[in-house]
């Protein structure tokens, strides 16, 4: 239980929250996935958290640097492939979890 | 003219001349400006110190005021409080040094919040020899550790008008005086701020607690009441007695009933365990229901490729308590367990691997007592080796997750004492804990993409980003043979997962026992932390067979 070191900053960018198709799923099945869509939300909250340190680590070390003008660029991702990438996923992984649960729960309550 | 920010008070009494001048300088070489220092002289028979106080009393910065007779440091104290003009008050013995930026980074942090109520900060004691040692690398604000011990002490700041609120220091705790007053503080307190630097330099005198609490015995029983007063306040059942060690022993009672659900994830392994070929599953169960003094629980085993013999003498063992859950999917301890934590009733959820063995009889009521505070979000026990060492006494972060006190002797008390109390920690060994049941599903459950390990570090991690606290006790203790039951490699992908969620947290400093491995291997008096982590970790590394190595990528950057 030890950790080997951080993952390279190149594999940490594959989406892995995909709704499921839920309406063959049990009462259980669909427990189940209240569950995971719940640790996924938090997942990606600890996510987003974690890469708006790093944004914050790369503009304080930019405007350390460089110009105010190209601090701004890099903000915006404009040349930064890796951020760029991980900014839309995230935005997008948000975007479907902060709606599915609730969608979740309409079909629990549908099914008495 | 505009009133300070900061009034350092210093109730002052007989101190050594030499070590009351180092502390009249400390405040004076002060980087920050907007301070007034209130001293309060308890009657000093010492006509130098008389001498000294009138030369101080000169600057414009300083307040001196002269008691009619002796009251102890409460009274002192409390006359300082109520002439201190300043919003926030810092308090400063009379023959202990601020460091020069002590105030100013106290401000940075009332700057950047300004709900922070209290802050305290890490210390350093001074020794007879005038040398500094014994530095003090404090937790993050942690409630359950001041219970056992006043960690928090110098360099407390707090706001006046808070104090004032409280009723300031109390009469009839001398010796605790300050520790009840942190209780009543931060009961009352907006937010706490810990600041993760030295700040003060407490002097180990003849006579002082710094150097011997043994020569304040009182002291310590004022702390015993201190902390029965706060535990009585915030509802907390239980009685408090002083330990071997000189920390409180908070002993809780359990003023709830709840049905508990142990849920047990197995495929029937057998292990040779103690000189004995046993079915792993079978010896867990018999050891809670001939051990356990609680009778309101279930047994919920999630199973696989088990035998129905072994299934069959687990209800013999513990008769109209085991719920068999057939698992027929691949390997997965975190689908196991949500799936058993679904088929459960109970609203308390005891997480325990087939590979551990009860020793303690009341470990559920410990560790339910706990919980009863409603920001406990999971409790853990103690958890020993085959061969009586300590297995686990939490998590604590220091490049990736690290067990703490992994293979320690039970009779090590750890640095500042923290293997013998309970306390909190960023994460807890899922081998045993137990949480609420609302809490799980708060917070998802395991993540399955975490199927063997750390789906525990992951799972305490969502539980304190929800905002709960986990603590860990070594008020009860269970075996673990770890690992016996399944292959204790680990695979990249839960690398690249767990760091894909929680990232630079993992290899930062700890918050709750930052430093462990380096305190722990006796080098707390090094102060270039940075550069000697590495040897402590290579330490730590020989010790405990097993762990991995460092890398070079992997070291902090000199």
């Amino acid at each position: 239980m030890v950790s080997q070191g951080p993952a390279s900053i190149t594999q940490l960018t594959t989406p892995s929250h995909v709704l499921r198709d839920m309406s063959e799923m049990t009462v259980e099945e669909l427990r189940i996935e209240v569950l995971r869509l719940r640790d996924e939300l938090i997942g990606a909250q600890a996510e987003i958290g974690n890469l708006r340190g790093r944004l914050d680590v790369k503009h304080r070390n930019y405007l350390a640097l460089n110009s105010v003008h190209s601090a701004q660029r890099v903000l915006r991702g404009s040349d930064d492939d890796y951020v760029r990438a991980a900014r839309r996923v995230l935005g997008f992984t948000r975007w479907v979890l902060l709606r599915a649960p609730r969608q979740l729960a309409r079909k629990l309550l549908d099914r008495g | 003219m505009p009133a300070p920010r900061f009034s350092v008070l210093t109730p002052v009494y007989n101190p050594p001349v030499e070590a009351f001048e180092a502390c009249a300088a400390s405040v004076f070489a002060q980087t920050a400006t907007n301070w007034e220092w209130v001293l309060v002289d308890d009657r000093s028979t010492d006509p130098a110190i008389g001498l000294l106080l009138d030369e101080l009393a000169a600057d414009e910065r300083v307040r001196v005021i002269r008691r009619t007779e002796n009251g102890g440091i409460v009274a002192a104290t409390n006359d300082a409080l109520h002439a201190a003009a300043g919003e926030f008050v810092a308090f400063l013995d009379h023959d202990d040094e601020l460091t020069p930026d002590a105030l100013a980074a106290v401000d940075e942090v009332l700057t950047a919040d300004d709900t922070v109520d209290y802050v305290y900060s890490d210390e350093e004691k001074i020794d007879l020899g005038g040398t500094l040692c014994d530095r003090f690398r404090k937790p993050a604000w942690s409630p359950e550790r001041l219970r056992a011990q006043n960690y928090c002490c110098h360099l407390s700041v707090m706001r006046r008008s808070l104090v004032l609120e409280v009723g300031g220091l109390r009469d009839g705790f001398d010796g605790a005086q300050d520790w009840d007053l942190t209780f009543r503080i931060t009961e009352a307190a907006r937010s706490i701020a810990h600041i993760p630097h030295v700040l003060y330099h407490w002097r180990m005198v003849v006579g002082s607690v710094a150097a011997d609490i043994d020569y304040k015995p009182y002291a310590l029983e004022a702390g015993r009441r201190a902390v029965a007063a706060h535990l009585e306040r915030v509802g907390i059942a239980a009685s408090v007695e002083i330990t071997e060690f000189n920390f409180m022993a908070v002993r809780r009672r359990l003023t709830t009933r709840p049905r508990v659900s142990i849920i047990i994830p197995t495929n029937g392994t057998r292990r040779r365990v103690w000189g004995q070929d046993v079915a792993l599953v079978e010896q867990c169960v018999a050891s809670i229901a001939q051990r356990s003094t609680w009778d309101h629980y279930e047994i919920v085993i999630v199973h696989d490729m088990i035998d129905e013999q072994i299934l069959e003498r687990l209800h013999r063992h513990a008769p109209g308590r085991v719920v068999a859950v057939p698992y027929d999917r691949p390997f997965n301890f975190s689908a196991k367990v949500n799936l058993g934590a679904l088929r459960s009733t109970g609203d308390r959820l005891v997480l325990l691997n087939d590979d551990t063995f009860i020793d303690s009889p009341d470990w559920i009521e410990v560790l339910a007592a706990h919980l009863e505070e409603l920001d406990v979000g999971m409790v853990g026990p103690r958890l020993l080796l085959a061969d009586g060492r300590i297995q686990s006494a939490g998590h604590y972060n220091r490049f990736g997750p690290h067990h703490v006190a992994a293979g320690f002797s039970t009779e090590e008390i750890g640095p500042y004492g923290c293997l013998t109390f309970p306390g909190e920690r960023t994460g807890l060994t899922m081998a045993c804990v137990m949480m609420p049941r609302r809490l799980f599903e708060e917070a998802g459950g395991l993540d399955t993409k975490l199927p063997g390990a750390f789906n525990d570090v992951d799972f305490g991690n969502k539980l304190r980003h929800l905002r709960y606290r986990l603590i860990w006790t070594p008020h009860a203790s269970v075996y673990h043979f770890e690992s016996l039951s399944r292959d204790p490699s680990v695979p990249d992908s839960d690398f690249v997962h767990l760091y894909q969620r929680w990232g630079d947290e993992l290899d930062a400093p700890d918050r709750y026992l930052p430093w462990f491995a380096y305190q722990a291997a006796g080098l707390a008096h090094v102060r270039d932390e940075e550069l000697f982590a590495t040897i402590v970790d290579s330490k730590i590394h020989e010790r405990i067979p097993g762990l991995g190595e460092i890398t070079v990528d992997m070291l902090p950057k000199v």
